[in-house]
C-alpha cells in the first residue's frame, strides 16, 4: 500500500505542477487521502473525491472523479479544493 | 461530545436549552478525524460549553438524518438555534476559523 500511496501522491504533484498549484504540505492528511482515493478506486472502480458521497449515479459520481469538476473552482474561491488534497501556491 | 442519529437526532435538536453544533461525519473521510479533532478540543473548553452543545452524526449510520439536510460533502458542519439550522460550512477549517464561526453563528 505504501508504494501505490507515493505513486498516486506523485502523480497528483505533477497534475498540481501543470496547473500550477500545489498539493497539501500535511503529509498525514495527504496521505490519508490518498489512501481512500486507492480504497474508492478498488472499491468503485474510479478515484472518487474521498470527501463526497458516491451516490451511486454516473452522471453524477463522475464529477466526483479526483482531480473534480469542482476543485478548480474552489482552489480560487478558497485557496484549497473540499478536501484540502489540492492548495493555491 | 454527544452521538446524533436518526433516532434521536430531531427530539435532540428540538428539546436543546443552548444552540447545538452537529458535525457531519464518515469514518472514510480523512479531512473529517482531522476537523473533528478539532471540534472536540473545543467542545472541552468551558467558554464554549457555556454557549453551545457539541455534537456529531455518523452519516453512514443515519442515512435519513443527512438526506434530510442534503450532507454529500463531508465534513459538513451545521449550527442549530430554536430548531432550525442558522449556519453551516463544508470542509476541514483551522481551530481559529472554527471558533470565528462559532461566534458568528451563535450571532445569527
Amino acid at each position: 500500500m505504501e508504494k501505490e500511496i507515493e505513486k498516486i501522491i506523485e502523480e497528483y504533484r505533477q497534475y498540481a505542477e501543470e496547473k500550477g498549484i500545489g498539493l497539501n504540505d500535511n503529509h498525514e492528511m495527504l496521505e490519508g487521502l490518498a489512501k481512500r482515493l486507492i480504497e474508492n478506486e478498488k472499491k468503485y472502480g474510479a478515484r472518487y473525491c474521498p470527501c463526497r458521497v458516491v451516490k451511486g449515479k454516473p452522471e453524477i459520481d463522475q464529477k466526483n472523479i479526483c482531480p473534480c469538476s469542482y476543485s478548480e473552482e474552489e482552489i480560487e474561491k478558497s485557496g484549497h479544493c473540499l478536501c484540502w488534497l489540492f492548495v493555491k501556491k | 461530545m454527544t452521538i446524533l442519529n436518526d433516532q434521536n437526532f430531531k427530539k435532540f435538536i428540538e428539546e436543546a436549552e443552548k444552540p447545538v453544533l452537529v458535525d457531519f461525519f464518515a469514518e472514510w473521510c480523512p479531512p473529517c478525524s482531522f476537523l473533528g479533532n478539532i471540534i472536540e478540543k473545543i467542545s472541552k473548553e468551558k467558554e464554549m460549553q457555556d454557549k453551545l452543545i457539541f455534537t456529531k452524526l455518523n452519516i453512514d449510520e443515519s442515512p435519513e438524518t443527512a438526506r434530510q439536510f442534503k450532507v454529500e460533502q463531508i465534513p459538513t458542519v451545521m449550527l442549530f438555534r430554536n430548531k432550525e439550522a442558522v449556519a453551516d460550512f463544508l470542509g476541514f477549517m483551522p481551530e481559529e476559523a472554527v471558533k470565528e464561526w462559532i461566534e458568528s453563528g451563535l450571532k445569527k
